[in-house]
This record gives structure tokens, sequence and C-alpha cells, in this order.
């Protein structure tokens, strides 16, 4: 099943409240995780990362300070049966996309993100899980975000598996999915040969390594990066993706995966069934979308 | 009881000492040689029958069967060659040569590949104008014989196929009896009527893979690097003949298998010389990914292939493509008495004589091959879709269970109902809890 | 008259640099420092004079098609295989398998060549005015080799078409596989006489032979090696004494 939800909505005080309020009405299409997106701004690298076992702190560290060094606090907090952190860094941008590999290549470590203006939170269970475990929140000004309900289907109920996905590619890239690929094993293939190295077996994390390998290969094109990944994967997919400055969609070509829009001056909303725009546009009625478009909107 | 009630034991089962058994040692006890026989192997040999193809139910949906499309078009040879290799549909047609098969039944076969939209090889010595007039797209193969081979093939071949062994006979130098060379193929192929052609065992021109490679620039110089340049290799040693092939430089490789038919062969060389092709595409397909060429290498596997879930499996598995023969032959009229040897064809297919070639009516024989790739097209895509699949090139090898011990233990493919494999495993199914 | 430096190009440019100023009706091209490089001249068509000023690597005037291609030094392994036309002289020595499967044109090497030379050969002139190695004209298909010096060992073995003119005096002893050795024709005499004369060779006709193909139903070779029924009781030798 699963749930998904866009939103840029440009002059609200409580964005994140808003996108959560979103996802709340369509609870009922994934009690098993959920998870947002948000893009705001912040001076320093931000990291949202989980560890399997506590000792694996010492690592994580020490593989940060051959990139810079953390500033400020350095806490992990456990959530579950994995600790999380929240981490402020200080290391130049051009390094990120190696530091977000290497805390991957760590067994029990995965980064959730690591970015300047993308934080992601996603927890097990329901939605207030997310929101009394973490402190969901951007950062300055967020106007646009994504996030997600998730019905597991495939692969175990492990809360990095929950959507929404970032990838080394393009560290300032994140999707959520709604569907499921029946390629997913020839992407994995491709992806690993390109030096990918993947946490789960979900396949929603194959589809942002592949969107943000094209990203990384195009120069930061989500239009092209999406069409690429319309061609290429096979199954049953929406696709959200978003970036500091774009957020779109791509819906499969069998138009099986609801996807739904209501756009105005004030708001961009996307998602799955109607009701998710009750709580900002009433009883307004949303399009669905074709099967096999790619739509981008410029921030 | 009585000695008049016993039943005698029949002992009639005689698993060695069968009456094929007994008609060989008779054969060879009059001439002293060994046999010669038309066709292929008639052996059981583990075939993709062993594998299963595991449906979309509630997880993975499948696709319509009659309303949703599933894409066949398959691209070839984009390793180096400038103007890959597209085809509709991932059947060619393998290489049979005018002499072992009649011009009627190659012009046959080149106007099928016209209706579906395919390739085909034309096989040993030469190119019959009539078979290239009518051929969509044309592969030519490059033998170590070289006869009716000059550089005027180079000019309108759409691919080349350089061959080191064919799956019936490999290591072997190739054969024509005198009694297939008519005049016409006498001068196709630049050699004498009537002599029986035991033909060059290695090519000439390239003595090893360090000369090869160097052959293979010039092959690349001489047709503008437009032509996808595959290497044809009988399956045996498949993980080193595959590594060799991919230094080469090559755009693609043929794999044939043990399984697959010949004009002419010693029945020993049919019967014991090489392996099945469902192993020997796991091995090459598993070399590849080794070597990290797998999304490079072009890969078309024959030998034995016969409906749409050989292909389907083929490309599970991690083909690009498959070529037929002996099964192109049936759809014409064959009916595999394995007689090609003799020169004599009740159906007009493997024969030069005049009055048996009457019986093939070219154009009927065309529309039969069309419509046998057209029904074996529809059914791999029939399987593909239950899998989920919008493009046949998706499947996957994950999407496979084997039904017996032995061919998961020689392809690494799970027991049905099980994550088990005997070693390695082949894809994240095997030993994954998946 | 055009020089071209082969230390400053690849290969296949250097082929491509002919082709051009051939196009551009250049009738004479000098390629110096070629430094063993290999696939020089692969090709090549048109009309032409090509001249190589030192030695070359493997497949020196592959396919070539209609030029007069040069090699003031040696040429390497395979040269002029699968010649369709034009002339190929080698003023030196050439390696083994020299014009294998040509079509058409002329092999002129007035050196010494290795084994194969003319290997499948299915047309054209091959003239060897040294020695030639073992297996010269193995399953040859057509067109004409002629050896000056000695030949090795098997030649002409298993020949479909083609001759073979020798004027070695031991040819008989090194005979290959179903050929036959033959006296020449009038006709294979004056053939000779204008080959010798064109290409400057001091040689005369009348003392050589032409090795033929044996056109008979099958080869006569021993497809069964080995042949098991040669032993002879009489002459049998126990290495130990056997107690009756």
């Amino acid at each position: 099943m699963c749930g998904i939800a866009g939103l840029v909505y440009k002059n609200t005080k409580h964005f994140s409240a808003d996108l959560l309020e979103m996802l709340q009405c369509i609870q009922h299409r994934g009690p098993d995780a959920s998870g947002i997106a948000l893009f705001g701004d912040s001076e320093d690298l931000v990291l949202r990362v989980t560890i399997k076992a506590k000792e694996l702190e010492n690592q994580v560290l020490s593989v940060i300070n051959e990139f810079g060094k953390v500033v400020g606090n350095c806490e992990f907090y456990a959530s579950g049966n994995v600790w999380f952190a929240d981490i402020a860094l200080d290391v130049s941008e051009d390094k990120k996309a190696q530091l977000h590999a290497r805390l991957n290549e760590i067994k029990g470590v995965t980064v959730h993100s690591l970015s300047r203006k993308l934080k992601i939170f996603k927890e097990n269970g329901p939605i207030t899980n997310l929101t009394n475990h973490h402190v969901v929140s951007s950062g300055n000004g967020a106007v646009h975000g994504i996030g997600h309900v998730r019905m597991a289907t495939e692969s175990a109920e492990d809360v990095n598996a929950a959507h929404p996905f970032s990838s080394p590619f393009f560290p300032d890239l994140a999707i959520v999915h709604n569907g499921q690929f029946t390629n997913y094993f020839k992407m994995r293939r491709f992806l690993e040969s390109k030096g990918c190295i993947f946490k789960t077996m979900n396949d929603s994390e194959a589809a942002s390594h592949l969107i943000a390998y094209a990203m990384k290969e195009n120069d930061g094109d989500l239009e092209a990066a999406l069409q690429f990944a319309l061609d290429e994967m096979d199954g049953i997919f929406c696709i959200l993706a978003a970036t500091p400055t774009q957020i779109g969609f791509v819906k499969d070509k069998l138009g099986v995966k609801p996807l739904l829009l209501i756009e105005d001056d004030e708001k961009i909303m996307i998602g799955s069934e109607q009701i998710e725009f009750s709580s900002l546009a009433g009883d307004s009625f949303a399009e669905e979308m074709e099967p096999g478009e790619v739509r981008v909107w410029n921030i | 009881m009585s000695e008049e009630r016993m039943k005698e034991p029949s002992d009639s089962v005689k698993a060695l000492w069968n009456k094929d058994t007994l008609a060989e040692i008779d054969y060879k006890a009059t001439y002293g040689k060994h046999r010669i026989r038309g066709c292929a192997t008639p052996r059981q040999m583990p075939n993709f029958d062993d594998l299963m193809i595991l449906p979309g139910q509630l997880t993975r949906m499948p696709l319509d069967t009659y309303r949703e499309d599933c894409e066949t078009r398959t691209v070839l040879g984009k390793r180096f060659a400038k103007k890959p290799l597209i085809i509709e549909t991932p059947i060619m047609i393998a290489g049979m040569s005018y002499g072992a098969l009649s011009k009627e039944a190659k012009i046959a076969l080149a106007k099928a590949s016209s209706l579906v939209g395919t390739v085909i090889s034309n096989g040993e010595g030469g190119i019959l104008p009539e078979e290239l007039a009518n051929s969509y797209r044309q592969s030519i193969q490059v033998l170590a014989s070289r006869m009716g081979f000059t550089k005027r093939n180079l000019e309108y071949a759409d691919m080349l196929e350089v061959l080191y062994g064919i799956g019936a006979k490999p290591g072997l130098s190739g054969h024509l009896m005198g009694s297939k060379i008519t005049e016409d193929i006498s001068k196709m192929r630049q050699i004498p009527v009537g002599i029986d052609l035991h033909s060059h065992p290695r090519s000439g021109d390239a003595f090893g893979a360090d000369d090869m490679v160097i052959k293979m620039e010039q092959l690349r110089e001489l047709t503008n690097w437009n032509v996808p340049i595959f290497a044809k290799i009988a399956a045996g040693r498949v993980r080193e003949d595959i590594k060799i092939a991919v230094k080469i430089g090559v755009d693609g490789i043929i794999l044939d298998g043990c399984q697959a038919g010949t004009g002419a062969a010693p029945v020993m060389a049919a019967d014991h010389l090489g392996i099945p092709l469902m192993p020997a595409l796991v091995q090459a397909v598993m070399t590849l990914e080794e070597m990290g060429m797998k999304d490079e290498i072009s890969l078309i596997a024959s030998g034995g292939i016969r409906n749409g879930a050989d292909v389907a499996k083929a490309l599970a598995i991690g083909a690009d493509a498959v070529a037929i023969g002996t099964g192109a032959m049936v759809a014409m009229g064959c009916r595999v008495c394995m007689k090609c040897h003799t020169g004599h064809c009740a159906f007009g297919i493997g024969t030069q004589h005049e009055d048996e070639r009457k019986n093939l009516d070219v154009d009927a024989a065309a529309e039969r091959v069309a419509n046998y790739i057209r029904g074996m097209t529809a059914e791999a895509v029939l399987l593909a879709k239950a899998a989920g699949k919008s493009k046949l090139k998706n499947l996957e090898r994950e999407d496979l269970r084997s039904l017996s011990l032995e061919t998961t233990a020689m392809t690494g493919i799970p027991l049905v109902g099980s994550d088990f494999v005997l070693g390695k495993g082949f894809g994240f199914t095997a030993n994954n809890n998946i | 008259m055009e020089h071209i430096d082969a230390a400053i190009i690849e290969s296949s440019k250097l082929n491509l640099s002919i082709s051009n100023l051939m196009k551009q009706g250049i009738k004479e091209i000098t390629v110096k420092n070629a430094h063993s490089m290999h696939n020089m001249c692969v090709g090549l068509t048109g009309d032409a004079l090509i001249s190589i000023t030192d030695s070359t690597g493997l497949y020196t005037a592959s396919f070539l098609e209609g030029p007069k291609v040069v090699i003031e030094g040696n040429a390497g392994w395979y040269a002029g295989d699968d010649m369709m036309d034009g002339e190929l002289i080698i003023k030196n020595n050439a390696g083994c398998n020299v014009g294998a499967y040509i079509n058409g044109g002329t092999i002129v090497i007035y050196g010494s060549t290795g084994s194969r030379v003319g290997y499948g050969m299915k047309g054209g002139t091959i003239l060897v005015c040294g020695n030639a190695g073992r297996w010269a004209a193995q399953m040859a298909m057509g067109g004409s080799l002629v050896v000056i010096g000695t030949v090795g060992n098997l030649i002409g073995e298993s020949m479909y078409r083609g001759i073979v003119f020798t004027q070695d005096p031991d040819v008989s002893a090194k005979l290959g596989g179903n050929v036959f050795l033959d006296s020449i024709t009038e006709e294979e005499k004056t053939y000779l006489t204008d080959l010798f004369t064109k290409y400057g060779v001091d040689a005369d006709p009348v003392r050589f032979s032409a090795i033929r193909p044996a056109l008979t139903g099958r080869h006569k070779y021993v497809l069964f090696k080995p042949e098991l029924n040669k032993f002879d009781k009489k002459n049998y030798q126990p290495t130990k004494e056997v107690e009756v």
C-alpha cells in the first residue's frame, strides 16, 4: 500500500506540521513506518544517522574526523532497536558525498540524510512515534518537503527501510515511493557495479540510488533523472522526489498507483488520496495525474 | 511351483547393451571408423524445463495479458559498434549454411527474418545473394576456412560472427560431404565440386588470442567501427573462453550449447563434447559480472531453444537474445529424422537434390517460420507479464526457481519452495531467505 | 610524392591518412619510421604506390584491394592476408602465414618466408624468391604459389585447388597429403617467364615442376589415426621372457 505526500507551501509558519497533517489523513495506508524530508537552510552540514549498536558511535565519529569535525553536541538517543543521532558537522560541501558513502560502508550504520538543506526524519510505527521520539524541525524557513507512510511489502521492518531515502550519489535528493518494482535485482546489480552500497533489501532504496545516480551524471536535472527512472524501472510506482530547488514526481506507465494534485497560487499539494488534501484545501477536487507522466517544479 | 509354470526373467532393460549400443558397435566393426550423423544429440540433457518462473500475485503485480504492453525490441552489440543491431524480437535465426540447407530453405528463412524484424546468419561458406536480398538484417560468419568469405562481406554485414566452434561439434574441423557440393555451392565457396571437405580447424590469420586482438582492430577499421562483432563459442570451458573473448575486444558472445544441431557431425562429438546451454549460460553471466562487463557485452544463447519459455528463462538468466536453428527447420517441416548427413531430405530442407527441393514451398515455409517466431515471442511476453515485467529484458534470475537438485547445483538457482542452493548461488535469492 | 612519418600517428589513423592522400589524387606515398607497426595499409583501395621504408609488424596490407605496397625491410606475420587485388612487394624476409586466404593480386617476397605461406589461398599469386617454410599452400583453394628456393615439409598439404611451382630437387620427399608432383605445361612455362621478368627474378621456368591437388572423390589421408593395422607377429620383440 503506502501513502505519499508532497507539499510546497510558501506562506506557512509551521510547514512540518502541515506536511504531517497531510500524512495523518492517510495513516491507514501505512501503519508500519512514517517519514518526512524537510528542506530548510543551515550553515553546518547536518547528519541524521542510525547505528545498530552503541559501540558503533566511535567508528562514526572517527570517520567524521577524517573529513572535518563535529560542531556542538553529539548525542545518540535510542528509539526502537537502534540509536539515532542528529549531528551538526564542520565539513566542506565538496566532501559531502564521499562522507555519506564512507559512513554507509560501516556495517550497522545507515545515513538518513547528510546535507545543509535537507533533513530526513523517519521512524517505525504510526506518525505519533515519529513526532514523539524525534524533534522534527527543518531549521529556518522550510517551504517544501515530501512525506511517506509505509506498509511493508517484501523487505523486513527495519527503520532504515522506511522512506524517505537519500543516496551518496546526490546527497541533497530525497525520494518517497508508493508501489513495487519488478526489476529490483537488475537495478541493484547495475548500481552496485557503480560502487553503490545498499543498506536494505527495500526496492525503494534502489530507486533513490538510481535517480540520484542520474542526477549525478546530468548535473542535477531532476526532470531528466525522473524520465530516466521511468524508462529503467519496471513495476508499479509513484515517486515523489525533491531537492533544495526542485520538487517533482514520476508516475508509472500502467497508471495503477494513485497520484493526485492540487495547485494554486499559494501552494502545491501532491498526494495519494483525496482525503489528504482536506487539511489545507478543504473540499477542492484533486486532479489525477496521467500514466507515464513526469513533472517538476522549481522552488 | 513346477518348472513349466515359472515366469522367465525377460532381462529386457539392458541399460548398457541396448539396441543403439549394438548398432554402433556393428557400424564400427563393419567400417572401422566413427559414425557420422546429422542434426543434434538425441541424448537427454538438463534443459530449461527444469526451471519455473515465479508469477506476481499479491506481491508484484502482473500485467494484463491482453491489454498492457511488453517491449520486445532488443539492442545488440553496443560495446564498441557505432551502429548496434536493433531487432524487434530477441529471437534470431542461427547460422545454417547454404550447403547444409537447400537454397529454398535459406531463402525462406531470410524472408521470415523480414516478416518479423530479426537478424539471420548466413552460416559457413559465403552468402547466397537471395538470402542477402531477402533478409531484414544480415549476420556474416567469419570461419577458419574462409570459404566464400571476402572483403565484400564486410561491406554489407549488419553483424559479424567470428567462429571459434559450434555446440554440435566443438573443437572439430568442419565437414561437408562431397555429395552436397553442387556447382552452385562450389562457386560460392570457391571450392571444387564433389570432394569431401575437411576444412581448417583454426583460422590461418590469427593463431591465438594475442594475434586476435590485432586482427580485431583490423576488422574494426575495415568496418569503420560500425558493425557489432561477436565471437561464437561452443559451450565448454566457458569461463576461460569468455574472459579471452572479452579481452580480444568483441561486442558480444554467441554461446552455443551442446544440444545444438548441425548438418553432419561425428556421433561421439555430438553426444560427448561440450556442455548444455543452461549451465553454460549461468557460467557466462557469472564470468561477465566478475569482470564487470555484463552491461557492455551482449550475450546470445543458442542450442536447443524450442519455445517462449526457453526464451524467457534464457533472458532471465542473463542472455540478451537467443538464436534458433533446429526449431526454425522444424517450423518449415523438418521432422528431425536425423538423416541430414545423407544429403537427402524429404522436405527439401537439408538437401541439394533438385527433386527433393521441389517439396519446399518457399513462401509458405517463410510464413511458418515467421509464425513460429511470433508465437514464441508471444509466449515469452506472456510469461514476462505474469511476472510483472513491461519489458522482456527486465526478466531477472530471481524470477526463477529450480525443480531439481541437479539444476540447482549447476545453475545456483534456488530449489522451488526454498532459498536452498549448493555452493555460491546465482542471484540475491540464493540462501537469503527471500 | 607525399611523406608520412609513422612515428607520430597510430595505425588506424595512418591508414586513413594514406587513404585521404589517395583520394586527393596523390599517386606516390612514402611512409617512414614504421618500426614494426601492425595493421599498416589494411583495406586500402584505389591506385597508388605506397612505400614503407623500414620493417612492418603483423597484418601488413590485409584486405588490400588495388594499390601497390612496397616494404623495404621485413614484413611481419600474416602480411597480405585476405588480399583482394593489387601488389605487395616485400624486399627482405617475411614472417609466417603470409598471404593466408588471399583472393587475388600478387605478393612477392624477395627474401625467405616462414611456414604456412598461402594458407587457404583462394586466388592470386604468391612468389617467394628465397625459401618457404613447411606447410606452404596448406589447404589452398586456388591461385598459385611459386617458390624459387627450397620448400619446407608437407608442401601443399590437402590442397583442394591451385598450383605450387617449385624447383626444389628434394621436393618429392616433402610433399603433403593428397597432392602429386607433375611436369608443367607450356602455358604454365609462359606464365612463369612473364612473372619472373616482371619481378626481375633470375630463374629458368624449364627447371620447375608443379604440385597439383589429387582430385578424387575423397582425399586419401588417414582419417582415423592411429592406424592399428601394421603389427607383425614375426617382428614382435617381447620385453621379457614368457614362460610357456
